[in-house]
């Protein structure tokens, strides 16, 4: 939009204030229906992803923004009368802009691209389509440069091609610098909804953009995004925590010439973090998002010549962690015990205990009847679980699943669960975290089926979460 | 421009010109009501010889390009600013260049 006065229209016409002045959020009264300041609504294009067929859209992509600053521009000035026709119009003049949604919508229309704005201060529409949400797994990324923003100036394309630094595996775009010169990419997302990513990526823009390097490099290998404290165990999504893995022995003719039980004892600190997202503050800091889960446990096997009692403990908490600082901690903790009595023969008394996250927690209850061997059970953790697999088949497990209102607006959601018996049908959803710092909103129960979609607006620092259809600043 | 403005760029026209007399102010503005004029306008002596009209428009002057960027500076329009005209008596209205005081 642009203010009366533009120069053309009388050669002694003042140049007004000209750009785009409508922002706010898309989607909360109606789709397609942008807020205005004002209350009035406007209809504006619901910021999306891109129609890739056979790809399930993340829901995610649906409110994320990035911030758009051209260095050295200086907020709009207005006159009060200005103030007051804008408050009235609904209008917000504004030195920055952002790009929305899956596709980087700017003003409304998708952009597909992000934008750098170089050295010099010119423009440049940044497009790499291997990055794309859907994008098929490419061992090179094509990257265009096309001259943005200069009216009336002739057009220009450069193209580059740059080796992924994970080749033959997926890319997405993850978070954009205010600049444009620094572009964070998630590598091998799993589906949703856990979105994980199993590494990340950096694209980098550098110099004038008719002569601009464009490189890639790892941001994150693999063993920085998912680390555990036991390497030595071979899945990636837990462990078996060292020491309780081993069955007791039960042995018939020990040094006593008896029955007897070994002895045996385990535990001990217990680590498992992974990086789950990216941001850019403002000034073009990365932060890093990881899920932590990390405590301490203990495991007692006494030896015995006619009673054994042996107790598995672990407590700790699963915590959202921007920058290594816990923003979101929720504890967690596990208490089973199983005893035996040896009198001429093998008495097995039932396995109980508790394992708990938050406020959820399930009991942990087997018939001695369903017990085979001797094994108390084992503890078994991952970035988001604490688990206690007893004998046989089957486990229990207390989690703090990420939800991802949007790649900028995360939260935990609580379930206890075990492999045999009910599971719940609800799960508890903490406040979120946003790139604004903090926390936003209060704990809620909501069914295990509910899909949230949240957004974080990068220049007024509002965030929306909880919403039941699709969101978004613009 | 200000009609006050567009005055004191002619007044500066004429002062340049020996032999032109000052020209009038200009009338009072908003104390009438509108009205529909049917006359023409009448050739007043402090205006003789300076008629506002220009001559060809290929004959104007531009001063160098401005960038004008929108307010988020993603957009940059590039406008040359008029310089002057050439007017129907053979003389040139000339303009200043618009040059925004700096920001406080």
């Amino acid at each position: 939009m642009m203010d009366k006065g533009l120069p053309g229209k009388h050669p002694l016409a003042r140049m007004g204030i000209w750009g785009h002045p409508w922002h706010g959020l898309v989607g909360v009264s109606a789709l397609g229906q942008l807020t205005l300041p004002n209350g009035q609504l406007r209809t504006y294009q619901q910021p999306g992803w891109p129609a890739v067929p056979g790809v399930t859209p993340r829901s995610s992509s649906r409110g994320m923004t990035h911030l758009v600053r051209v260095p050295g521009v200086a907020p709009p000035v207005r006159s009060e009368d200005e103030q007051a026709a804008d408050a009235v119009a609904g209008r917000q003049w504004r030195s920055e802009a952002m790009l929305s949604g899956g596709r980087l919508q700017l003003y409304g229309k998708p952009l597909d691209g992000w934008i750098y704005i170089d050295p010099e201060g010119a423009r440049w529409l940044v497009r790499c389509p291997q990055l794309a949400e859907g994008a098929a797994a490419a061992s090179v990324w094509t990257v265009t440069l096309t001259r943005f923003g200069a009216l009336g100036a002739p057009g220009e394309t450069y193209t580059h091609e740059v080796a992924s630094p994970f080749p033959g595996k997926t890319a997405r775009l993850e978070a954009i610098s205010p600049v444009g010169n620094h572009v964070v990419v998630a590598i091998d997302v799993a589906a949703a909804p856990f979105e994980l990513a199993a590494a990340w990526a950096e694209l980098s823009v550098a110099g004038a953009g008719a002569a601009a390097a464009v490189g890639a490099a790892v941001l994150r290998t693999e063993a920085q995004t998912a680390s555990y404290s036991k390497p030595e165990v071979p899945s990636t999504s837990y462990w078996w925590v060292a020491g309780t893995h081993e069955e007791p022995v039960f042995s018939e003719n020990g040094d006593s010439g008896g029955q007897e039980f070994s002895e045996s004892a385990g535990g001990g600190p217990y680590e498992a973090r992974r990086i789950i997202a990216f941001w850019y503050a403002p000034d073009g800091a990365l932060k890093e998002v990881a899920l932590r889960n990390h405590g301490d446990c203990a495991e007692a096997n006494p030896r015995g010549t006619d009673r054994r009692i042996c107790t598995l403990s672990a407590s700790g908490t699963i915590a959202i962690e921007v920058d290594g600082v816990a923003v979101l901690a929720v504890p967690c903790a596990l208490e089973a015990v199983r005893s035996w009595v040896l009198d001429g023969q093998i008495t097995r008394y039932p396995l109980s205990g508790e394992l708990s996250v938050g406020g959820r927690s399930v009991l942990i209850e087997r018939d001695s009847s369903n017990l085979p061997g001797l094994g108390l059970g084992s503890l078994i953790a991952a970035e988001y679980r604490l688990g206690f697999s007893p004998p046989g088949n089957g486990d229990h497990s207390a989690s703090a699943l990420p939800v991802f209102h949007s790649r900028q607006v995360l939260g935990l959601a609580l379930r206890a669960t075990r492999s045999y018996g009910l599971n719940s049908t609800t799960l508890d959803h903490s406040p979120v975290v946003s790139p604004s710092g903090g926390l936003t909103g209060a704990w809620r129960t909501e069914p295990v089926s509910a899909v949230f979609y949240g957004s974080h607006c990068p220049h007024t620092g509002q965030v929306v979460a909880f919403s039941p259809d699709p969101v978004c600043w613009v | 421009m200000s009609a006050r403005d567009l005055q004191r760029s002619i007044e500066s026209i004429v002062g340049v010109r020996p032999g032109y007399k000052p020209l009038d102010p200009p009338p009072p503005v908003g104390a009438r009501a509108g009205a529909v004029a049917t006359g023409r306008p009448a050739g007043g002596a402090g205006t003789q010889g300076v008629l506002f009209e220009e001559a060809d428009f290929l004959q104007r002057e531009y001063w160098a390009a401005q960038t004008f960027a929108s307010s988020d500076g993603l957009f940059t329009l590039q406008v040359e600013p008029i310089r002057s005209i050439l007017l129907t008596g053979g003389q040139r209205m000339r303009f200043s260049e618009p040059v925004e005081p700096p920001a406080p």
